[in-house]
């Protein structure tokens, strides 16, 4: 899926930045925790975030013709 | 374009103070060995890193004279490393500068080692430097920071240019210089040479070839700072299991040319080529086009250049990606499979109490034996050589003062020291096992919700945990939590945690006054040793720790790999050591000293100095006499109440035998504590306790074992907290124990004395 907003602090916009999610890029949902949180793949990457962070992530779903597409 | 960039010369003293730690007048401990922090992004750390020198060398410089401890810490360092290192101490506190001078008159080159988190930088760090390197605090934090010095003279592929002795710095892992924690400020600090740090020659990125976008964006930052740099690329076993491997040569060329370096930090293969690449690189290094060349001269510079290029610098990034032809959504890994079962909703909490329950079960169980054979076995063999030796100076040497100086004061200092080792060390190994093998970050995931509440990171539920089996490595367990604040706070916390040890007092008293509820009394006191730990850690969080604000949880997840079995037990030998050389000066001089005061006779016929026959009639009675009235409100102003727990404030363990000795009730040793409840300890404690509570004696000995609870559980607690984080941090958790505890005592035996 592409992200395509992040809606939060601007400090913490930088911060998820710095770990890879930005608006513009491709993460997939890897696995659903207890009490809301997800575990988003960036490229081989993982990064586990807390239900409220993953609600301030926006997203749709990735133009076709993106390769990897998600499983 | 190719920026052309020479190193700085800077000779800037207060930055030669500030980064070596000396010479401001204020000696500060060292603490474990841990550089891996990236603020309330959780991540663990990954390796073993050395637990360096303590603040002996800090005592050496900001003093003229060391005090007693300082040598004892030189003692060991000789005989760690083969010399004493007090010339060494001096020659790199005047080497922190860029442009010092060495011992042999060569020039000094300061490379800076930066990057992300659990990349194995701290392990590449320590395969360059071996036992060379040395832990010491950031100037004004309690944050890490390891550094040495590498000869590189006659090195191969050195030039005679850039040879000579290195000074090599490895900073907390960031995943950026815009700082959110005291550790990332230092790596920011570090890398730049802002704010009083001396400028690096060179910075030697260490990149993970497994998160490439992340890696380039913190890379774009570290290049656009202007220093030569050189790039270490890690992890490149699991991108090629993962089929995503990279090309080093390739990449640079992406890069415009700036070098890279395939390492593997494990083996140490690729850090020569490493090493001579950095040689080389101190004329410069090309600055790829797209990115800027930034001047950051402090911090909101600094700050400004990071927030205003981050744009810019993740589109390079992507752009480097998507011409290397890795842009892809990823595919699911073995890693995946494995957190699809242990971050299941349903299973991830109970799989993680499991694991605890485990880490504790072994922490306890499988310590108990090896404690008693340091405390039985070993103990007898020592006072059996000592016996064997003493006999040879006459029949009257074994029952000497001299004798018990040596066998009751020094040898059980040693003793006790020895029997914190099993229980240090096997936690120490559960702690690096699940650290290196990735679980850690997961576990910290789990509970983080739960953890929160009390404005804390998820990781901080195991060092509580292993704290409810022993204090001690419960408290070592904290390294693992990234914020140096949160740190302190459950630091502060863990000694509410009721050990194993209070538990041997809990069961006494609890036989001989509540016979028949024994067990649910017991029950009783850990529940409230866990409301507690809420409660305290609330109060904590109201006060002393506003400042911990709640950030959004994103934490990286490593991927499941085997621990290497060599650098683990490295790694726990090391922090074992650190640990033994902090506590054990302490403990063995606060044992002797209390042995000096029960030798000691107050009164006439009480017997000769080594050889008081009655507890009371010594200088320690004299002691104890003294601080039993301030127990009054308790009800247990009795000074064998207060013997004990002047006794238990050095370790809980001998709380009961010294219960027995004070009473002079002897021979009970083999007795379980039930027994002894039952027995004449029993009702010698209830006659006692019943006097000084004017008839409230099951009152008093609540209160009394409340008390017990909370109060500082053991002298090597105090040493442990003194040397994670302080004289201040110590001193504050010693008065807050005390505090809790008095307040509850008197509160629980006024309200009881009603009713019982």
């Amino acid at each position: 899926m592409r992200v395509t907003g992040v809606r939060m602090d601007e400090r913490h916009v930088l911060r998820m930045l710095e770990l890879g999610i930005r608006a513009g890029g491709l993460v997939r949902v890897t696995q659903r925790s207890n009490f809301g949180g997800r575990v988003i793949a960036i490229g081989t990457g993982r990064i586990a975030i807390d239900a409220a962070t993953a609600q301030s992530i926006t997203v749709r779903p990735a133009e076709p013709n993106t390769h990897g597409e998600q499983s | 374009m190719s920026a052309d960039i020479k190193p700085e010369e800077s000779t800037n003293t207060a930055g030669c103070a500030a980064c070596c730690g000396h010479g401001d007048g204020e000696s500060k401990p060292a603490h474990t060995g841990d550089t891996g922090h990236d603020g309330h992004y959780g991540h663990s750390q990954h390796g073993g890193q050395p637990d360096g020198q303590h603040g002996g060398h800090d005592d050496m410089m900001s003093m003229p004279s060391p005090t007693a401890r300082g040598r004892l810490e030189r003692l060991f360092d000789a005989i760690r490393f083969g010399r004493t290192p007090s010339a060494d101490a001096d020659a790199d506190c005047h080497h922190g500068s860029g442009g010092g001078h060495t011992l042999t008159g060569e020039t000094a080159r300061r490379v800076v080692f930066v990057g992300n988190p659990n990349v194995g930088k701290s392990t590449l760090f320590n395969a360059l430097l071996g036992a060379g390197a040395r832990v010491m605090n950031a100037p004004g934090t309690t944050v890490l920071v390891e550094r040495g010095r590498l000869d590189m003279t006659g090195k191969p592929g050195i030039s005679e240019s850039s040879a000579g002795i290195w000074d090599i710095i490895d900073t907390p892992g960031t995943y950026s210089l815009l700082p959110q924690s005291p550790d990332e400020r230092v790596a920011a600090q570090a890398a730049t040479g802002i704010d009083g740090m001396p400028t690096p020659d060179a910075l030697v990125a260490v990149l993970d070839a497994t998160n490439l976008v992340r890696s380039l964006y913190f890379l774009a930052g570290v290049l656009e700072l202007g220093r030569p740099v050189v790039v270490a690329l890690s992890m490149n076993d699991l991108a090629r299991r993962q089929g995503d491997d990279i090309n080093p040569q390739t990449l640079s060329q992406a890069l415009d040319g700036v070098p890279v370096i395939a390492i593997d930090p494990r083996t140490g293969e690729g850090t020569d080529t490493l090493m001579s690449t950095v040689a080389g690189s101190f004329d410069g290094t090309p600055l790829p086009h797209g990115l800027q060349l930034m001047h950051a001269g402090n911090d909101e510079e600094l700050a400004t250049m990071v927030r205003e290029g981050a744009d810019r610098r993740f589109d390079w990034a992507a752009g480097i990606i998507h011409r290397l032809g890795l842009d892809h959504a990823g595919r699911e890994t073995v890693s995946d499979r494995i957190d699809r079962v242990l971050l299941n909703p349903w299973l991830g909490v109970p799989v993680f109490l499991a694991v605890m329950y485990l880490v504790f079960q072994a922490t306890t169980t499988l310590a108990g034996p090896m404690q008693d054979w340091f405390d039985v076995t070993v103990r007898g063999w020592l006072t059996d050589g000592i016996d064997a030796v003493m006999s040879l100076f006459g029949p009257d040497a074994t029952s000497g003062w001299v004798h018990g100086l040596i066998v009751d004061g020094l040898l059980d200092g040693v003793i006790t020291v020895a029997t914190f080792i099993p229980p240090m060390g096997i936690m120490f190994i559960m702690l690096s096992l699940l650290e290196d093998c990735g679980y850690l970050a997961r576990a910290a995931f789990v509970m983080d919700r739960l953890m929160r509440a009390l404005g804390l990171d998820g990781r901080a539920f195991l060092p509580i945990v292993v704290g409810f089996g022993c204090n001690l490595p419960g408290l070592a367990a904290t390294r693992t939590l990234t914020d140096s604040r949160q740190r302190v706070m459950v630091g502060m916390l863990i000694p509410f945690a009721s050990c194993s040890a209070r538990l041997s007092v809990y069961l006494v008293l609890a036989y001989a006054f509540f016979r028949s509820t024994a067990g649910l009394v017991v029950f009783l006191m850990y529940v409230i040793s866990i409301v507690l730990i809420l409660a305290i850690g609330v109060l904590l969080r109201h006060t002393v720790f506003r400042d911990l604000k709640p950030e959004p949880f994103a934490m990286v997840l490593p991927p499941y790999q085997w621990p290497k079995a060599v650098a683990l037990v490295r790694s726990v030998l090391i922090r074992l050591w650190g640990f033994l050389r902090g506590a054990s000066s302490i403990i063995i001089s606060v044992i002797i000293v209390l042995w000096l005061l029960a030798s000691v006779p107050a009164t006439a016929g009480a017997g000769s100095f080594g050889n008081v026959e009655d507890v009371h009639d010594s200088a320690y009675g004299v002691v104890a006499d003294a601080v039993a009235p301030v127990f009054a409100p308790a009800g247990f102003d009795d000074w064998h109440a207060s013997a004990a727990l002047l006794t238990g404030f050095v370790a809980k363990e001998v709380v009961v035998g010294s219960m027995s000795q004070s009473y002079s009730i002897s021979g009970t040793d083999d007795q379980s504590e039930q027994q002894q409840g039952q027995g004449a300890l029993g009702s010698k404690l209830r006659e006692s306790f019943d006097e000084s509570s004017g008839g409230h004696g099951r009152a008093a000995a609540i209160a009394f074992l409340l008390f017990v609870l909370a109060y500082t559980p053991c002298l090597a607690t105090v040493a442990e907290l003194k040397r994670q984080y302080g004289s201040r941090v110590a001193a504050g958790s010693v008065a807050l124990g005390l505090a809790v505890a008095y307040v509850l005592a008197v509160v629980a035996f006024q309200l009881l004395r009603l009713v019982m």
